[in-house]
């Protein structure tokens, strides 16, 4: 018996996902309200806005910036991030010699607490194949051109273990307040395929 | 490109980007319950990774939409676990659906 | 069932795989030269295939955390320390694009030997 309500119809794995939410609740293993909520929180609550707090304290407070590199999940805690795929941080550090590039080549591990939900370009099998064996062609597609004397280090979350970029403070921003600069901070510039410059500006 | 890396570098998926978490809402869906029946206890999340890096192992290089390995992994860890049986699965599906 | 009123709780807290205990040793230190062990492993494994038999430089000691392997197939937590492992690209590609750039892969220490 069909029980379809909508006019178009819907896919196939839309009407598995149904199914087996409808399954779950009638077991009494899952809550709807709570997959409502899991949802808002990721849609809405969490995302890169919370790192670029954590990378903005860090270019203001020489002596935060050394708690989060030497211990980046409590650095992060103190500003109140915490949590889910973010519980063992590791933030790495921008410098003139060394650019830094996250990946994780088996699925899609990435530090929620701090950057929200993956973008779909960093689930891909392009980039995650291309981090680890190309870094450089693959940052020049993204608009960075690395100079050879720097080094990349590219980081593979393949453990329990989530990584951070801490972009270079960019030039021409000495005015800004914290927030200010909080709102340069963009998402790709904590995962490394892009920099923080005094014109970008983060989208959410 | 040399030995190790079989996987065959291809364009990067296209601009403009939709940087939305979740382009469709079964997407969001299926990420809920992963969640939610992770922190009941009734896997380890670990458990789950395992099982996703398995889908998408099996699927080297190809374009299959991310979140299809999402639910093809929490369907068979779920099914592992005598949560959900596929059969049953397949049937309140069919319920579901025009076929 | 988790309740609609502890989804705030769990996001916040999520679920470390971490457990410190001193007593397990760690075979290697940071400087040490590594190899990983060239196995094929059956069931859910954590060590990318590119990384299999390349030899590398322990960079940082993360503690100790479970085993997925051995937890995955009910054989126990077996929890030992996870390392940074430094892989120059010359080692992993052949011929990279770069001399100076590297990897850094998070590797159980049963994935390591001496190298």
């Amino acid at each position: 018996m069909s029980t379809q309500h909508h006019n178009a119809p819907e896919s196939e794995p839309a009407l598995r996902v149904k199914a087996l939410e409808s399954l779950l609740v009638e077991k009494g293993l899952v809550d709807p309200q709570t997959l409502d909520l899991l949802v808002d929180a990721y849609e809405n609550k969490v995302g890169p806005k919370n790192g670029a707090k954590v990378v903005a304290r860090a270019w203001v407070d020489p002596a935060y910036k050394a708690r989060l590199l030497s211990n980046g999940t409590a650095a992060i805690a103190e500003l109140g991030f915490s949590g889910m795929q973010g519980e063992d941080m590791v933030v790495v550090e921008n410098t003139p010699t060394v650019h830094n590039l996250i990946v994780c080549t088996l699925c899609s591990c990435y530090p929620w607490p701090t950057l929200g939900l993956p973008p779909v370009w960093y689930k891909s099998a392009p980039y995650r194949s291309r981090a680890v064996s190309d870094p450089r062609g693959l940052l020049k597609e993204f608009g960075l051109d690395i100079a050879p004397e720097v080094e990349i280090r590219v980081w593979d979350s393949s453990a329990e273990v989530r990584y951070m970029v801490l972009p270079e403070h960019p030039k021409g921003t000495e005015h800004m307040s914290e927030a200010e600069l909080a709102e340069l901070v963009t998402r790709d510039s904590m995962i490394g395929v892009a920099k923080v410059t005094v014109g970008s500006k983060a989208r959410s | 490109m040399s030995q190790s890396n079989d996987l065959a570098p291809a364009a990067l998926p296209a601009k403009p980007e939709d940087s939305r978490p979740f382009q469709a809402p079964w997407q969001a869906r299926a990420f809920a319950v992963a969640v939610t029946m992770s922190q009941a206890g009734r896997y380890t999340w670990d458990e789950f990774r395992g099982y996703l890096m398995a889908e998408i192992a099996q699927h080297p290089g190809d374009s299959t939409e991310y979140y299809q390995h999402w639910l093809d992994a929490l369907e068979k860890l779920l099914a592992d676990k005598g949560f959900v049986a596929g059969n049953e699965l397949n049937a309140k599906t069919q319920e579901f659906g025009p076929r | 069932m988790l309740r609609p009123e502890q989804v705030e709780e769990a996001v916040k807290t999520g679920g470390s795989t971490r457990r410190p205990d001193d007593r397990i040793t760690p075979r290697f230190k940071t400087g040490d030269a590594v190899r990983v062990r060239n196995r094929n492993p059956t069931g859910h494994t954590r060590l990318a295939r590119y990384t299999r038999g390349k030899r590398g430089v322990i960079h940082h000691d993360h503690g100790v955390f479970i085993f997925p392997d051995t937890n995955a197939h009910g054989r126990g937590e077996k929890p030992q320390h996870v390392y940074s492992v430094r892989f120059e690209a010359a080692e992993l590609w052949g011929e990279p694009t770069s001399l100076r750039d590297a990897v850094y892969i998070d590797l159980w220490e049963d994935y390591l030997e001496p190298a």
